[in-house]
């Protein structure tokens, strides 16, 4: 969305690597102040962000 | 506007990072002094396990295993994320289930007269073996 890698956008919401792959990859699904987090990062609402289809 | 504002996110991690490696480097040297000593008294009994060591070494070694493993968790909880925590449960989970159905299967076939009756340490040290072995299931699956 904003051409940062992995390690810029994990460090912006201040969690791992590991913890941006495991939610991009779907392995993992955040909690919701880290969700809101996201949101608020990028700029828009959460669920333009999160798919709850399974 | 701190000095952390003006940081890139990289830049934010990298200092994360490296100060998670130096909370568990910190822990591993404390972790080693112990372990050291510890052997060291078994050493020098001649590896006989179920005999007792100076009260004050003992006691000694228990102060810095608690005041440790108090210290160390508060510090790694703070660090971790969510995504780290979420983990760490669930291995502490599978851990858990390990010792707690383990434990009984093993007492019970030595009831049987199948196996040596259960040894404490090695219960310990498979409580340590599932935990690791959870982590490193569930961040790499």
């Amino acid at each position: 969305m904003h051409g940062w890698s992995q390690a810029e956008l994990a460090g912006r919401l201040d969690v791992s690597r590991q913890a941006v792959n495991a939610i991009e990859t779907g392995k993992h699904d955040p909690s919701l102040p880290l969700a809101f987090k996201i949101a608020r990062l990028f700029g828009k609402p959460i669920e333009e962000i999160f798919d709850d289809s399974e | 506007m701190t000095q952390n504002d003006m940081m890139t996110g990289e830049e934010r991690l990298k200092r994360k990072t490296r100060r998670k490696w130096a909370i568990m480097g910190v822990l591993f040297v404390i972790g080693l002094v112990v372990g050291f000593t510890a052997a060291r008294m078994e050493d020098i009994r001649g590896y006989d396990f179920a005999g007792p060591w100076p009260p004050e070494i003992a006691l000694g070694i228990l102060a810095a295993f608690l005041v440790t493993i108090s210290i160390g968790s508060w510090l790694q909880h703070r660090e971790m994320d969510d995504y780290e925590r979420d983990i760490n449960r669930k291995a502490a989970a599978f851990a858990a289930m390990v010792i707690l159905v383990g434990y009984p299967v093993w007492f019970l076939l030595w009831k049987a007269g199948m196996v040596i009756e259960p040894v404490h340490w090695m219960i310990f040290i498979g409580g340590y073996i599932a935990l690791y072995a959870g982590l490193l299931f569930y961040r790499y699956r």
